[in-house]
């Protein structure tokens, strides 16, 4: 109880940061920012980018046993689906950090231009949040509903892939392509996903009451595997990226990329963020630990927050047109304080929601039980040690 | 950003929700971003010479936001807001206002040496058409296909035509 509460004042502080921030930045202006009319997209849009995706991840995990019947994920489910919403909840408050003029989405909502990927966004999101909290609450009482999960799904698509519509249709950045891009997103976002899933499984059996038995243990084990793969294959594409869009190209916009390639953003996002937990998740030991599971989950993660910050630069350190008069090759960016109390505050957000709900909704269990218990479910305590389960003294004073 | 009647790119600051998805996206670098209040020294509390001038604010309070000077356009206030919100992009207008009445933008109207010409380019006997048929014209990064309407004259004989700010 006291560790909540430690943790909650912890939550609390960043949530009441943010608000201060908020509020700083809709009173005295943007200028809070590291703006520049060059780099008019920063870390505000970047964290949004990476909740979005990462929220849309979560869709295609929650997936597997809404939509494709694989049942012995079911135990997932309903967590997934909550820390979705979460996700999502912290990233529209990073969106509108970043939006000058929050409100005015009601009229650009109401004439609509079907021409451009931000008004399909809006209606994405529109139908995304209402068909979320319906399949959530169809979880909740017990009631999954397929439908809803069908629709969460193809919305997912639609929003991670819409988004890299949209940051690729920038024709003056030719460096974001955005036939790359819808297909790059939602593939880093299968890999946030499924960090996030394992992640906050980890943490409900460490930190909360939560107990898994063998056979669930064995799924996480399973996802593991199924995250090491997805890893590589994000790791694939970047390398892509660079090569093809970046390093083999003459053109003068594309040699931006080459720049990012020393920058502290690309590091991150390609040591913390591909490398480390590829690494961690090749090694069968590793893989299995929950260390090695949480260190390779909060690892990409973190990398993957990197990635979105050094796509979004990749596109604007090369002023453009009359901006780049007076202003060197390429602009460099370092964000203000202002600009990481916004990420602050969406991270406070997505945990406080998710702590709430991991406290007042169980989220453990959501569905009557749709596998016979087998043999190996009936085990029912094991303890979790670095290199992998331990069976406790009471479960195996139970057994006898 | 919508396209008026007369071709030219408008942005509204209605509309506008500050994603600066335009700004990111401009190739030639032309929009503007109001990133806090425009005209915050109409604010400002201290007077230019104390127990002599009111202070801006003690102006804006008396006559009202939006009328005071200095930066008061009331014929801007035709077609846009007359102070300047923040939070929206903008960009040059043409002076949509003054094209409304039949007069040049006002860039074209003071420029010295002419050298900025207006004009209707449907219309072939209008001075920028004749002027982009005589000489060799060329547009900004023409390959993007963005088919801007300002157009670059480089190499050019004084002589050979008469001296002009063309017409609306």
């Amino acid at each position: 109880m006291m560790k909540l509460r430690f943790w909650l004042v912890i939550l609390g502080l960043g949530l009441v940061a943010g608000l201060i921030t908020a509020f700083r930045v809709f009173t005295t202006g943007f200028v809070l920012y590291a703006k520049t009319d060059i780099l008019v997209w920063t870390l505000p849009i970047a964290t949004y980018i990476f909740f979005s995706l990462t929220s849309a991840g979560l869709a295609f995990v929650s997936s597997l046993p809404m939509v494709f019947g694989v049942r012995r994920y079911e135990f997932i489910e309903k967590r997934t689906v909550f820390l979705e919403l979460a996700v999502l909840a912290a990233g529209f408050a990073c969106l509108i950090l970043h939006l000058g003029s929050p409100l005015h989405t009601i009229y650009f909502l109401f004439s609509p231009n079907p021409a451009s990927p931000l008004w399909w966004l809006a209606v994405l999101y529109g139908i995304y949040v209402v068909v979320l909290l319906a399949s959530f609450w169809s979880i909740h009482t017990l009631r999954a509903s397929k439908l809803f999960g069908a629709l969460v799904f193809l919305v997912a698509i639609g929003t991670s892939t819409t988004l890299g519509w949209l940051v690729g249709m920038t024709d003056a950045r030719p460096v974001l392509n955005p036939m790359f891009l819808s297909a790059y997103f939602p593939v880093t976002a299968f890999a946030c996903g499924l960090a996030a899933t394992l992640l906050a499984n980890l943490a409900a059996v460490n930190f909360l009451d939560s107990s898994f038995s063998r056979r669930q243990w064995e799924m996480l084990d399973e996802l593991s595997k199924i995250f090491g793969v997805v890893v590589g294959v994000v790791l694939v594409m970047s390398l892509w990226r660079i090569i093809a869009g970046g390093i083999s190209s003459t053109q003068v916009e594309f040699a931006a990329m080459k720049r990012m390639l020393g920058s502290l953003s690309f590091q991150m996002e390609f040591w913390l963020g591909m490398v480390l937990p590829l690494f961690l998740l090749l090694i069968p030991a590793i893989r299995r630990s929950t260390l090695g599971k949480a260190t390779a989950c909060v690892s990409l993660l973190a990398g993957m927050l990197f990635a979105r910050l050094e796509l979004v630069l990749s596109g604007e350190i090369i002023p453009l047109g009359q901006m780049a008069e007076g202003q060197p090759s390429f602009v460099t960016y370092w964000p203000t304080s202002s600009e990481l109390l916004v990420t602050v505050f969406g991270l406070s957000i997505l945990l406080m929601i998710y702590t709430l709900g991991e406290r007042y909704l169980g989220l453990d269990y959501a569905l009557e039980p749709s596998l016979p218990v087998s043999e190996a479910d009936q085990v029912p305590e094991y303890a979790i040690a670095d290199n992998g389960l331990v069976e406790t003294e009471e479960a195996a004073g139970v057994k006898k | 950003m919508h396209k008026l009647d007369n071709g030219i790119t408008m942005h509204d600051p209605k509309k506008c929700i500050g994603c600066r998805y335009c700004m990111f996206n401009c190739p030639y670098g032309v929009i503007h971003f109001n990133w806090q209040k425009a005209h915050k020294v109409w604010m400002d509390g201290e007077a230019l010479i104390k127990d002599c001038t009111p202070s801006p604010l003690e102006l804006t309070e008396k006559l009202g936001e939006g009328k005071a000077p200095p930066y008061f356009n009331p014929a801007r206030g035709e077609t846009l807001p007359v102070v300047r919100p923040k939070g929206v992009v903008e960009k040059c207008t043409f002076c949509d206002h003054r094209l409304r009445r039949g007069q040049l933008p006002y860039c074209v109207e003071a420029c010295p040496a002419d050298a900025r010409i207006f004009g209707d380019l449907e219309d072939p006997g209008s001075d920028v058409s004749v002027l982009l048929g005589k000489f060799r014209p060329f547009r900004l990064k023409e390959e993007l296909g963005t088919e801007p309407n300002v157009y670059y004259i480089r190499n050019f004989n004084p002589a050979a035509y008469e001296r002009t700010k063309g017409g609306v």
